[in-house]
């Protein structure tokens, strides 16, 4: 549903930034537009693309998830974990008989949904409040995910997890093919279902909800179960692109993840924004780093670089509303 | 005076838990008592209980300061950067690998260069109080934007490399004995002591706990919170490079990887010593036991070999568990 | 009066105008030293305003005040404390975690040896304060222990400690048992024994009498006249705070309440009760009846509203919905059975602003607006066009944010959202509140065609007219109790300004 165009400044500078960020690409690596790294892109835009979604979902809802790369990390290591399991047992196709490989990437990603829900209780059972909950989840979960890999990588998967992370649908790559279905679903779900509608409204202001009939604590563990969903399917997705299970993998994302859906224009304060926007927001992170990529510049300084490109963003984005983001400390 | 079992445990409680921690490192390494250990537990503690005492005066106003562990790696490589009058190279092994290399900073006596490192730290935590302040955005997500860019900015300027060439003084900041008690624990006590006396003697010190406990209260009684507001993260970004520069004295280097991971000690610390993450309670004497606390299970953590990363999940889980915690304990309180 | 024959403090024309509302109009208020002058008048009068522009919290439009004869101008709270007046707000903003002495002191504790806070002194000095008015309170105790009796005797003590010679009480009786009111008498006695000037603020007629030298009664902004206690009995002042403007709709609806009686009950209350707020309600709804719920700022009547829709607990008490006990957890669990809040809190609890007004219409009831799995666009669309036209709501088309609308037409729209979904209990806290004149007319004409078609109506209202002009019973609320429950052709002016200030039924 439109709410009608609003030419703010802000609006505007972001497709700008878009267009801007693609032509100096463009410029400085003459294949750049061409489909075929276009459709390249996509791919490696995808995996940021899943978590900012679970990302975006949260933020709605006026809250913060830090911990979904660490859970992303984590569920490529469980997913490495059963292959390995399969090896120890003697053959993988043993293991594929007793528990195919559709039913592993279920387990996992029912572990980040459940992950996710722990999140969810903390925050609502425990009265604490969202950053503190999910900087210790980020920091439980990372810790897992080295505990039980023992601190090293995990090689060669299962052919369908490859599948998942490299696999191309024609000229497309499957991962992105994904990441598309996961943004009209989502999409969907957030404007044309009852769910979404009360999502919004719980965001936007918990209390007016809660007398309207809604249920604010539901929505608030929803939100942070699906966003575990989307760390464990970027990280089975991940896993298989690199073909192996690694606990030190995407670290530092969660922040990529909030400067994207911040980019996008989905507000701190909650209550108004949307996946789709969201895709501006992981376009134009995924330039940036792509852009400083081709400078030449270390992973090191990317980093200092995203970190200003962040600040800018949550500035700018707090200038627009009235009481800034989130509660002020 | 009825003695409500929460009362005595909320009161009480901490010390509890720090006489159990010592028996259990006690069972579990007869050497615990003897002095190289009792000193080693204590030097480490004390650079956790500096960023804690820094940590202490931004959580009392209800913010978080995340850059605290990045700004310890800045500080080091700033200090060693400034000392060999190398400020503006960005060839820093040029610094190192010939003495002839030319200064395109004047050397500067030691106490001119730790000065000046500290007051980049305090600028920083400025910047960060700043903007929190008047964007009204909340400091989390400030001084994490703060934590990658100067992580990212001392990384990237030494290509990850540590710098070499402490003198001697500076070692002495971190391995000095006077009296036999380390210099880190002197330094940290003593910083704790003057913070504590600030909160509680001087008018600014209460203004802090008004601002971060009620701020509308404060205000009628004539209090303008800006200055509150920004004040702590000054505080924290000095003790980080604080510790910063005494870590390079440790080290002998200055590392721009040190000090990863250190602002969940603090934040842990800070917590479990029962400074409220909502602000306007707790206190540094809290905080001082909370540090050892930490630093006790930390000890335990190593004594059972347990790794870096599962120790930082156990980290989160007590975090999260102090925060319940006290909590609960706020609510039964309550009545 | 002193003998210089100057009032303590003076206020003359002050006025106050906000977007739409004129909260003050040209009011003249003064004390004098050892007097005690009450400030009486209905919810929305004007006194908070008067108080709070006193007290250096708001600038005012128009007017002057005068100190002891010198004309001031107060910059911020702390300006006016320390021209010696001191305002004890209803709402006592407190630093919980800070000890009494350091609540009393706050930004000015005195200091010690090398410039350092004197703990020893700041306590000391406290301890003087608080004997001076015998308040058993000791200094280092942390101020979110204590009661609220006790918090409030500290934020008398810190007055004294301001050397306030103004000390402006905003309905302190509100928290206090019948003992600790006596003993805030006692203190107040003894102020005025010391020359100092008390402003009381207060909805009680007895305690007015007890312990004021002169009344001065606002209504609507405007001073409505000030008399010495001596030469005033009940009656008069009653009359005073009520008023003698006619007002058509209640003679209209005169004859209505008749026909619109039905005896079946819908809803019945009993021995609900909820620690300190709520005390004891019984009460029975019928069905098509509209209950008018009237009572004084602090009565309860919100908090009974919010109890029966299940957004507070309580700790005692039954509701029955036509004849079926209903186990209400959460306001959920009210909507389901037919129950439904527009709250007092309209902006903030009863509208989603930054949402259309199509967004806040449908919410509720989308359930029901669906085509299959998904939300049916158009079928909501005309759903809240139907009751934008129905309600002649106010908007230039369906998408408009709430937050745009006037008062009376967000209202409206938080009305519509409840229609639609065939409840059978509609509570209204203050539906008419901060609302234009005609927007009003238009509120209570919905209201009472709700009735009609069979609805059961509780309606809390602030404003005598409205209640009796449209209530077909009416319950009087005081401190948690319902004092009275009148059917419409008992009830009159004085009788409900009566019981909502304590007076008991016989």
């Amino acid at each position: 549903m439109k709410t009608g165009w609003r030419f703010s400044f802000m609006s505007l500078s972001r497709y700008l930034a878009l267009v801007i960020l693609f032509a100096v690409a463009s410029l400085m690596a003459p294949g750049f537009l061409s489909l075929q790294n276009v459709l390249n892109l996509l791919r490696s835009f995808s995996f940021l693309g899943f978590i900012s979604i679970g990302m975006t979902f949260v933020i709605l809802s006026a809250g913060i998830d830090l911990s979904v790369a660490s859970i992303l990390a984590f569920s490529g290591v469980v997913l490495g974990l059963f292959q390995h399991w399969g090896i120890y047992l003697g053959h993988v196709d043993q293991l594929s008989l007793i528990y195919p490989t559709p039913f592993i990437f279920l387990t996992v990603l029912a572990i980040g949904v459940l992950l996710g829900l722990v999140n969810g209780l903390v925050i609502t059972k425990l009265k604490i409040v969202d950053f503190a909950a999910t900087l210790g989840m980020m920091v439980f979960a990372r810790g897992l995910a080295f505990a039980i890999s023992g601190g090293r990588t995990i090689f060669n998967l299962d052919p369908m997890a490859l599948f998942m992370g490299r696999g191309m649908v024609g000229n497309i790559p499957f991962v992105a093919i994904l990441w598309v279905a996961a943004i009209v679903i989502c999409s969907v779900l957030l404007r044309y279902t009852v769910f979404g509608k009360n999502l919004y409204a719980c965001g936007e202001n918990p209390e007016a909800a809660r007398l309207s009939g809604i249920d604010p604590v539901f929505y608030k563990i929803a939100v942070y179960s699906i966003s575990g969903f989307f760390a464990a399917l970027a990280g089975i997705c991940m896993a298989g692109r690199l073909n192996l299970g690694e606990p030190r993998v995407a670290q530092g994302w969660e922040l990529d993840a909030i400067a994207a859906v911040v980019i996008g224009g989905t507000s701190f304060a909650g209550g108004r924004g949307g996946v789709v926007q969201t895709i501006l927001g992981v376009v134009i992170i995924g330039l940036i780093r792509n852009i400083l990529s081709l400078l030449g510049i270390q992973p090191d300084p990317q980093e200092m670089i995203m970190g200003g490109v962040l600040l800018l963003a949550v500035i700018l984005g707090s200038l627009g509303t009235r009481k800034g983001s989130l509660a002020h400390a | 005076m009825k003695l409500k079992a929460s009362q005595v445990l909320a009161d009480y409680g901490l010390y509890f838990v720090l006489l159990a921690l010592v028996a259990i490192s006690a069972i579990l390494s007869p050497l615990f008592f003897s002095y190289i250990n009792l000193a080693n537990l204590l030097t480490q503690a004390s650079f956790t209980g500096l960023l804690a005492l820094g940590m202490t005066f931004v959580i009392l106003m209800g913010g978080i300061d995340l850059s605290v562990g990045s700004m310890v790696g800045f500080a080091s490589i700033l200090y060693a950067t400034v000392l060999h009058g190398a400020l503006f190279t960005f060839m820093p092994e040029q610094i190192f690998i010939y003495q002839g290399a030319p200064k395109l900073t004047p050397i500067l006596p030691l106490p001119l260069d730790i000065l000046f490192v500290l007051a980049v730290g305090s600028l920083f935590g400025l910047l960060s109080g700043f903007l929190s302040h008047r964007f009204r955005v909340h400091s989390f997500i400030i001084t994490l934007c703060i934590m990658i860019f100067t992580r990212g900015l001392a990384v990237s300027y030494t290509h990850g490399q540590p710098l070499f060439g402490m003198p001697d003084p500076v070692s002495y900041l971190a391995y000095g004995l006077p009296a036999r008690i380390p210099m880190p624990t002197i330094i940290w006590l003593g910083s704790s002591l003057l913070c504590l006396l600030f909160l509680r003697y001087t008018r600014f010190g209460r203004g802090i706990y008004a601002v971060g406990g009620g701020e509308e209260a404060a205000r009628l009684s004539g209090i303008q919170p800006a200055w509150y507001r920004i004040f702590p993260y000054i505080a924290s970004g000095f003790f980080a490079a604080l510790v910063g520069i005494m870590m390079s004295g440790r080290m002998g280097c200055g590392d721009p990887k040190i000090g990863q991971g250190w602002e969940l000690d603090a934040i842990a610390a800070v917590v479990i010593g029962g400074t409220s993450l909502t602000g306007g309670k707790g206190s540094v004497g809290g905080t001082a036991v909370g540090v050892l606390i930490m630093g006790l299970i930390i000890n335990i953590m190593n004594l059972l070999e347990i790794e870096a990363y599962p120790q930082a999940m156990a980290k989160g889980i007590i975090i999260i568990a102090a925060l319940a915690l006290h909590s609960l304990l706020a609510r039964r309180r309550k009545g | 009066m002193n003998e210089a024959g100057v009032a303590l403090l003076e206020a003359r024309g002050i006025t106050k105008i906000y977007p739409g509302v004129v909260a003050l109009d040209g009011v003249d208020f003064e004390v004098n030293a050892g007097e005690v002058h009450c400030l009486a008048g209905e919810n929305g009068a004007g006194k908070s305003t008067l108080i709070e522009i006193l007290g250096g919290s708001y600038a005012k439009d128009a007017g002057t005040i005068r100190l002891a004869g010198r004309e001031v101008e107060f910059a911020s709270p702390r300006h006016a404390q320390e021209q010696g007046i001191a305002v004890l707000h209803q709402e006592l903003p407190i630093l919980p975690h800070l000890s009494v002495a350091e609540n009393i002191f706050l930004g000015r504790q005195p200091r010690g040896g090398a410039r350092a806070i004197s703990y020893g002194e700041m306590n000391r000095q406290a301890r003087r304060w608080l004997e001076m008015i015998q308040a058993d309170v000791e200094p280092r105790a942390l101020l979110g222990d204590l009661p609220i009796s006790r918090q409030q005797l500290v934020s008398i003590a810190k007055a004294l400690s301001l050397e306030a010679r103004v000390i402006i009480f905003d309905e302190p009786s509100a928290v206090l048992t019948s003992s600790e009111l006596k003993r805030l008498f006692q203190i107040i006695a003894s102020l005025k024994s010391e020359g100092r000037g008390i402003v009381y603020i207060s909805h009680r007629l007895e305690e007015i009498f007890e312990i004021g030298d002169r009344v001065t009664v606002l209504r609507n902004g405007k001073l409505v006249g000030t008399e010495s206690i001596g030469k005033i009995d009940r009656a008069t002042l009653i009359k005073m705070l009520v008023g003698r403007e006619i007002d058509e709709s209640e003679a209209a609806t005169a004859g209505d309440t008749a026909t619109r009686e039905a005896p079946a009950p819908v809803l019945e209350v009993r021995g609900l009760s909820r620690r300190g707020v709520l005390a004891d309600i019984n009460l029975t709804l019928h069905k098509g009846e509209i209950l008018g719920v009237y009572g004084l700022v602090g009565a309860g009547r919100t908090e009974l509203a919010r109890a029966l829709i299940g957004a507070d607990r309580v700790d005692a008490g039954e509701i029955l919905l036509e004849g079926r006990k209903l186990n209400i957890a959460s306001p959920r669990d009210a909507i389901r059975n037919g129950l439904c809040l527009a709250p007092e809190d309209r902006k903030t609890q009863g509208v989603f602003l930054e949402k259309s007004v199509q967004d806040n219409i449908s919410l509720p009831s989308l359930k029901s607006l669906k085509g299959g799995l998904f939300l049916n666009y158009g079928k909501i669309a005309r759903y809240a066009a139907d009751f934008v036209s129905k309600l002649r709501i106010a908007t230039p088309h369906l998408q408009q944010h709430v937050k745009y609308l006037s008062g009376g037409n967000q209202q409206k729209v938080v009305l519509a959202k409840w229609l639609g979904m065939k409840l059978k209990v509609f509570i209204f806290d203050e539906p008419t509140r901060g609302i234009d004149v005609g927007a009003k007319e238009e509120i209570r004409g919905l209201i009472k065609t709700l009735a009609r078609e069979g609805k059961s109506i509780i309606m809390i209202s602030s404003e005598i007219p409205e209640i009796l002009g449209i209530s077909d019973r009416v319950a009087v609320m005081h401190e948690g109790r319902i004092e009275a429950v009148l059917p419409r052709r008992e009830a009159t002016r004085e009788r409900l300004m009566a019981y909502s200030m304590g007076a008991k039924s016989e």
